[in-house]
């Protein structure tokens, strides 16, 4: 079977040639259909450019993205992508109108009301069904964020794109998050690529696991852990200690954006 | 109900200093006409001041309207072009601090004695704080929101109408209310200056004529109306509209 997604020797470059300071360099990976992708790096490694380039925000310098064989450069519905900042829901709609504004873009034939019904299943799905008719403004972070999860899946994206999605979250606050993310995925079938810094996030949602290093990609790695992952299973210490390991030797080499970018 | 309450107290109490200064300082009608003289004036006139308002109010529409869609179009390509909006601010910088009444005798010498020159001169002086209320509000929306609207694949008329216009909608409306006073000043300034063609004129005229005839309780009338304008749209139009959206806009949590 053909790889669902397929990242082509990409590079996108910020700055002028000769004094690059943030990118990516001739990236090339593939993600099947239905997987869960965890991309990993520390802040300024090229992860958030990645995948805004699959989302098609910047145009790349060199290489291409292929969707399920199709080669990708606008953005689109079809990769839907939750960025960091708690400012992505319009705030003169109320929830359910973000949610039926957002559906009703991406599919004019559908009848509105039809697309409410539509609107208020996808909220009962991230537990917000009493909060519908709330404005923005009248919502919590933890909720904004369970709000930004139920518009994504509502246009019903092949791939969903996600940065640093619960960045903002205390952390029982960011494990029940993903503990609803991976529900979600399971529900639904929809493959996501998730970015994040945070170790313990990248092994317990995702399959395989890209390192990210100043750019490049350095490492490819599978998770051998099975479902669910809990934080004191010896596996996944010994899983975790792996990944920081990996993480801080590539600190240690200490590679410069000269070095790893223009070689 | 307390905010009606305070404002007509307010307008009570300057009437009162008003009418006890002119007793106290014992001013004839001419430099200072009483409370009574004044009223009585807007009772007797209040045809003609009808007449007046209204086609002060048609001109002014009709010149806002054409400054909005205009102050609109070049915001739009100010966003769309850098070249464009380097442009644009260098005229603005020129043209905005320049009072519209003092573009009228290039505009007679244009347009005529006449509504037309009055229509440009209200333009002028509303469409660059409007563009520049517009502009503004643009470049204050959230990256995270237009990218949302991108990500649904809006782009261009449909992103600025959807997700532009609605995101900016607070600096649309203080850009109407400064546009709306600019009109103002712009129509009544010029009538005021240079009177109005065909006997047909707005409440600059009737200040005019007013004054002309040495009626000062008429003058003081056309002012009234004008400021009683001036706070029935800012209570009945602008207060409405922001209760409508404006507020929905504030992110108390964030």
């Amino acid at each position: 079977m053909a790889p669902f997604v397929r990242v082509e020797n990409l590079t996108k470059i910020y700055g002028r040639t000769n004094e690059a300071f943030a990118g990516i360099k001739e990236v090339s990976f593939e993600v099947n259909e239905g997987e869960f992708l965890g991309v990993i790096g520390r802040s300024g490694c090229g992860k958030t450019t990645l995948l805004r380039c699959i989302a098609g925000f910047e145009s790349p310098d060199g290489g291409k993205i292929l969707l399920d064989g199709k080669s990708v450069s606008r953005p689109g519905p079809d990769r839907f992508m939750i960025s960091q900042g708690l400012d992505q829901l319009f705030p003169w709609l109320s929830l359910k109108g973000n949610i039926v504004f957002a559906m009703k873009t991406v599919n004019k034939r559908v009848a509105i009301k039809e697309l409410q019904r539509k609107a208020e299943y996808y909220l009962e799905l991230v537990g917000l069904s009493e909060w519908g008719d709330y404005y923005p403004y009248q919502l919590s972070g933890g909720m904004k964020q369970r709000a930004f999860l139920a518009r994504a899946l509502s246009v019903n994206p092949r791939v969903l794109l996600l940065d640093e999605p619960f960045g903002s979250l205390d952390a029982l606050g960011r494990k029940a998050m993903q503990d609803l993310l991976l529900q979600l995925w399971g529900k639904t079938g929809t493959t996501i690529i998730l970015v994040t810094h945070d170790i313990d996030e990248c092994i317990r949602l995702s399959d395989r696991i890209l390192v990210f290093t100043k750019g490049t990609l350095r490492h490819t790695l599978l998770n051998p852990l099975t479902r669910p992952r809990e934080y004191d299973d010896l596996a996944y210490r010994e899983f975790y200690r792996k990944l920081s390991r990996i993480l801080e030797r590539d600190k240690i080499m200490n590679l410069t954006w000269a070095d790893a970018v223009l070689r | 109900m307390k905010r009606i309450f305070s404002k007509l107290t307010l307008i009570f109490t300057s009437a009162l200093l008003w009418e006890s200064a002119r007793i106290i300082g014992g001013y004839s009608e001419l430099l200072l006409p009483g409370v009574s003289g004044v009223a009585r004036s807007l009772w007797m006139e209040k045809i003609e001041l009808l007449k007046n308002t209204a086609f002060s109010l048609k001109l002014i529409g009709f010149g806002l309207a054409v400054a909005f869609v205009l102050a609109m179009i070049l915001a739009i390509l100010c966003m769309a072009s850098r070249a464009f909006q380097g442009l644009i601010t260098d005229v603005m910088a020129v043209m905005h601090p320049l009072p519209g009444i003092a573009i009228l005798p290039v505009a007679i010498l244009w347009f005529g004695i006449g509504v037309k020159s009055v229509i440009f001169v209200i333009v002028f002086s509303a469409v660059w704080p409007l563009l520049n209320h517009f502009y503004t509000g643009f470049r204050s929306i959230p990256k995270n929101q237009l990218e949302v609207g991108r990500n649904l694949g809006l782009s261009g008329v449909k992103l600025a109408v959807y997700v532009m216009l609605p995101a900016s909608l607070p600096h649309i409306l203080g850009g109407l209310r400064t546009g709306w006073a600019r009109a103002w000043q712009a129509s009544v300034a010029a009538e005021l200056v240079f009177g109005a063609a065909g006997g047909h004129g707005g409440l600059g005229w009737y200040l005019y004529k007013k004054r002309f005839m040495m009626e000062t309780p008429g003058v003081f009338a056309g002012m009234i109306v004008i400021i009683a304008i001036g706070l029935l749209v800012e209570y009945f139009v602008f207060s409405i509209l922001e209760n409508l959206t404006v507020k929905k806009l504030k992110q108390v949590i964030d």
